[in-house]
């Protein structure tokens, strides 16, 4: 079965960016594909790859960019959710004039219909929030 | 065509998660059939008479006038969440239609995908 | 058939909404997945508010052990297994999250 996952909450802060983690992990580990993971609302913290996670704490970045490692997922950000909290990739950054970008490039800046897609084209789709 | 099912369980101007919402239930009527069930404190996002601009958060309640004309036109809440918060369906900005609460996991369950604000 | 899923603490909004839903819920469509804080839901003083959900309803052991609530579940609520979680997101058509 093809699953669509959806993040709406910071790391750390809340609980809800691991679950999903955790789930991804288990959706892969029992043989079925994620169609697409989308982070939405506060989610999008996510994808900031200027996080410097303690030492004896679970790594969030590192533990996104494993999965798309070893799975190829498709991990995407939307782009009005991103820009609101500061989250940017070159284009915005260059087209903002901001100082510079801080998307982590495993996850992708794209527009909400990608959720939409998402949700419409997975077999089963599951929401975590804050 | 399928049928999507949005939930608004936030209230408006606390956090942004209701204006985002409604982000994406704009954006869902492009792809497919919606509908709109806002549950509990998310009713107050339809609240007659909102008037942000002193506070500074945005007047997203204008929007919900637009949404028949995205064909979002299904928009339901409980008699039990009007009742709960005094709510007269007079006082929102748009028509509602109310469905009981006992019913609300038949209602869901007719529809093909639910995403959840 | 409807997968419900709870994160939020016993006297939520979330949760109040939630199993004031599930009251009228039907065994054969409906069933409820308690995860993050929702597994206090899941804790032996909240018997009398689990007792009305006629669905079943099943708790995330990672969350209960962080918690260390796995000696206080209450009976009749199976502990599952993120790969249990994912079995039971397949066999529902829909999963619906109360937040």
């Amino acid at each position: 079965m093809k699953f669509a996952i959806v993040v709406q909450g910071a790391p750390y802060s809340h609980q809800a960016s691991l679950s999903a983690l955790h789930f991804a992990r288990a959706v892969l580990a029992t043989g079925h594909e994620i169609y697409r993971v989308f982070f939405y609302n506060d989610g999008i913290y996510n994808a900031n790859d200027l996080i410097v996670s303690p030492q004896d704490e679970t790594d969030i970045r590192v533990e996104w960019l494993s999965l798309v490692e070893k799975y190829d997922i498709e991990l995407i950000t939307c782009v009005a959710s991103s820009l609101r909290r500061g989250l940017l990739n070159e284009t915005e950054a260059d087209r903002y004039a901001k100082r510079g970008a801080n998307l982590n490039t495993a996850f992708e800046i794209s527009g909400l219909g990608q959720l939409i897609d998402a949700g419409l084209t997975a077999d089963r789709t599951v929401t975590f929030a804050a | 065509m399928k049928r999507i099912l949005f939930t608004q369980s936030k209230p408006p101007h606390g956090s942004i998660n209701a204006q985002e919402g409604l982000d994406a239930i704009l954006m869902g009527s492009a792809f497919a059939e919606c509908a709109v069930l806002f549950q509990g404190d998310g009713l107050y996002q339809l609240l007659k008479h909102q008037q942000p601009d002193d506070l500074g958060t945005k007047n997203f309640a204008a929007t919900f006038g637009a949404l028949a004309d995205y064909g979002v036109d299904q928009i339901f809440c409980t008699r039990e969440d009007l009742l709960d918060r005094q709510l007269d369906t007079e006082e929102l900005v748009i028509p509602m239609t109310t469905i009981r609460q006992d019913t609300i996991c038949e209602f869901i369950s007719t529809f093909d995908l639910v995403l959840d604000f | 058939m409807v997968l419900h899923t709870l994160n939020k603490l016993p006297q939520s909004a979330a949760a109040i909404a939630c199993l004031k839903a599930l009251t009228k819920a039907s065994k054969d469509r409906d069933a409820l997945l308690l995860l993050e804080d929702g597994v206090y839901v899941a804790d032996k003083a909240n018997e009398a508010l689990v007792k009305q959900v006629p669905v079943r309803v099943y708790a995330l052991g990672v969350d209960l052990e962080a918690r260390g609530l796995t000696h206080r579940v209450l009976q009749g609520i199976e502990v599952v297994s993120y790969n249990d979680f994912v079995q039971l997101v397949a066999e529902h058509k829909m999963t619906k999250a109360w937040i």
